[in-house]
């Protein structure tokens, strides 16, 4: 009798699979787009602890079930929303920088004076909500102007004495939705700012030359 | 907001009542090198006014001021014409601006909000695009030559290179350097009051950026110091026997005589932080009545 039971157990229909699959699939599912984020999240301000910089955070808004599920899986501290990041000065590299992007909802990230170089500032392409970059007296140079078209809701950048030259001009004039650029002491001339200045009519570019 | 309020404050100059306490206020005054000409050059009653400097074309002074019934923190740089041709212009928060060679650019150190921290800061010479580049505080000086922001860090001069955003300190030691040192038109020297007392004359090797240091005065209280434009003098505020009654005194860098009183000043008042015109032939101060405001910041 047991035996056959067994045997029942292990026979299942076509139907219970398609069940089953489907389960799982909403669960994964809802894990990516409710759990993981703040998963990811937690992962990175760690290393930004490990760093010893400076964040802020703010409640995250969702309902109650989302609470729930973020709080029972990643327990309860863990569903908040970093929003600003300040690693001035620290020991950040481009492999750190890759560690922090699971900072999803970042909105304002400091890295002036790390050793970062255009290779870091692509991993932080997950950072959709960013709206205020400082990258001054970093290694980042023309290339770097490519990676800031990724950030949509990009307003500020602090550019001030990196190694853009003219040659930058172009593709930062692309960036739509900066109103405030700072170009201060790079290898942009004076010529250039000007062009940038005519090419982007809806923003402030704060230029000022190095001298001879 | 606070153009208006600079605005209204000005429109009350004209009220007799508050003459007295106008005397009692830092104001900017005027006077030519010869010892002519002496004249208030702005009148903003219930503001404070110190740190002048001059454009490098000479058409334009900035300054920081703030209410009389306020503190430092609550200081801001200002603008306006050197021919006083229209009033004050507010800029933002700072104090103790310094224009860029080319006169475009304005560097000040700002004070911290309740938990903040001391910045040094630049901005364009209308107020805008402000940026923080530097955590510290520190009467910044943009030297006239070599890409170069100079401030103090404790109690040393330290540069800032505009090219790579490294600083460093050049002094010999610890001299505790007092705000409101001054740079020569080469970009070489600097010359200093020390917070014990005296001025000094540092020299700066471009090689080895270290710099040597000579006594210039050994006794009294100095202040803000500034260059001629030709680099031989500087003028300075001199509170010579440490009655609290700083005077401007003239110094010829060549010799070794004593400073020379600035004849015309009005030696009722004190007279502090003197900045010399780019043409050489007229030096802006700040001056009050003596009622112990103090105006030396930190």
């Amino acid at each position: 009798m047991i035996v056959d039971r067994m045997r029942n157990w292990k026979r299942f229909s076509l139907r219970s699979v398609f069940v089953l699959m489907t389960a799982c699939c909403v669960f994964f599912g809802i894990w990516a787009r409710y759990v993981n984020p703040y998963r990811m999240q937690a992962r990175s301000l760690a290393e930004v602890k490990r760093l010893q910089g400076v964040f802020a955070e703010s409640p995250a808004q969702g309902t109650g079930w989302q609470r729930w599920l973020v709080t029972t899986f990643l327990g309860e501290e863990a569903f908040t929303r970093v929003t600003y990041v300040d690693l001035s000065r620290r020991n950040v590299n481009d492999d750190a920088l890759r560690s922090l992007a699971g900072l999803v909802y970042v909105e304002e990230l400091k890295l002036d004076f790390t050793s970062i170089t255009n290779d870091g500032l692509a991993a932080l392409r997950s950072m959709r909500n960013l709206q205020r970059l400082w990258l001054r007296y970093t290694a980042v140079s023309d290339a770097a102007a490519s990676y800031l078209e990724t950030f949509p809701r990009l307003d500020t950048v602090f550019l001030t004495g990196t190694h853009m030259t003219d040659a930058a001009v172009d593709r930062l004039a692309r960036l739509d939705s900066i109103s405030d650029l700072h170009i201060r002491w790079t290898r942009i001339s004076n010529e250039g700012a000007e062009r940038l200045v005519a090419a982007m009519p809806n923003c402030a570019v704060h230029h000022h030359a190095l001298q001879p | 907001m606070c153009w208006i309020l600079l605005i209204g404050a000005l429109s009350t100059c004209a009220v007799p009542t508050l003459c007295t306490q106008c005397r009692a206020q830092w104001q900017l005054w005027k006077i030519n090198t010869d010892g002519s000409g002496l004249a208030q050059f702005v009148d903003t009653p219930g503001y404070h006014c110190g740190s002048p400097e001059w454009s490098p074309d000479g058409k334009y002074i900035a300054f920081d001021t703030w209410p009389v019934d306020k503190t430092w923190s609550d200081s801001q740089v200002a603008i306006v014409p050197a021919d006083g041709s229209k009033p004050p212009r507010l800029l933002g928060p700072g104090a103790m601006p310094s224009f860029s060679p080319d006169g475009t650019q304005l560097v000040c150190h700002t004070y911290p909000a309740r938990y903040g921290t001391h910045h040094i800061v630049v901005m364009n010479a209308d107020g805008s695009g402000r940026e923080a580049i530097l955590d510290h505080w520190g009467s910044p000086r943009w030297s006239p030559r070599g890409n170069r922001i100079a401030t103090v860090l404790e109690g040393n001069i330290a540069l800032f290179d505009l090219a790579t955003g490294k600083e460093r300190t050049i002094l010999p030691g610890f001299l505790s350097v007092r705000q409101g040192f001054c740079i020569s038109p080469d970009g070489r020297r600097f010359c200093f009051a020390n917070m014990n007392g005296g001025l000094g004359l540092a020299t700066l090797d471009n090689e080895t950026m270290r710099a040597t240091v000579r006594p210039l005065v050994n006794s009294g209280t100095c202040y803000h110091a500034s260059f001629a434009p030709g680099g031989e003098r500087v003028v300075v505020g001199w509170d010579r026997d440490n009655k609290n009654m700083s005077q401007l005194y003239l110094l010829n860098l060549g010799s070794h005589d004593v400073p020379t009183l600035l004849p015309g000043q009005d030696t009722a008042h004190r007279n502090v932080n003197p900045d010399w015109s780019p043409d050489g032939t007229t030096i802006v101060f700040a001056s009050q009545f003596p009622i112990d405001i103090p105006l030396s910041p930190k």
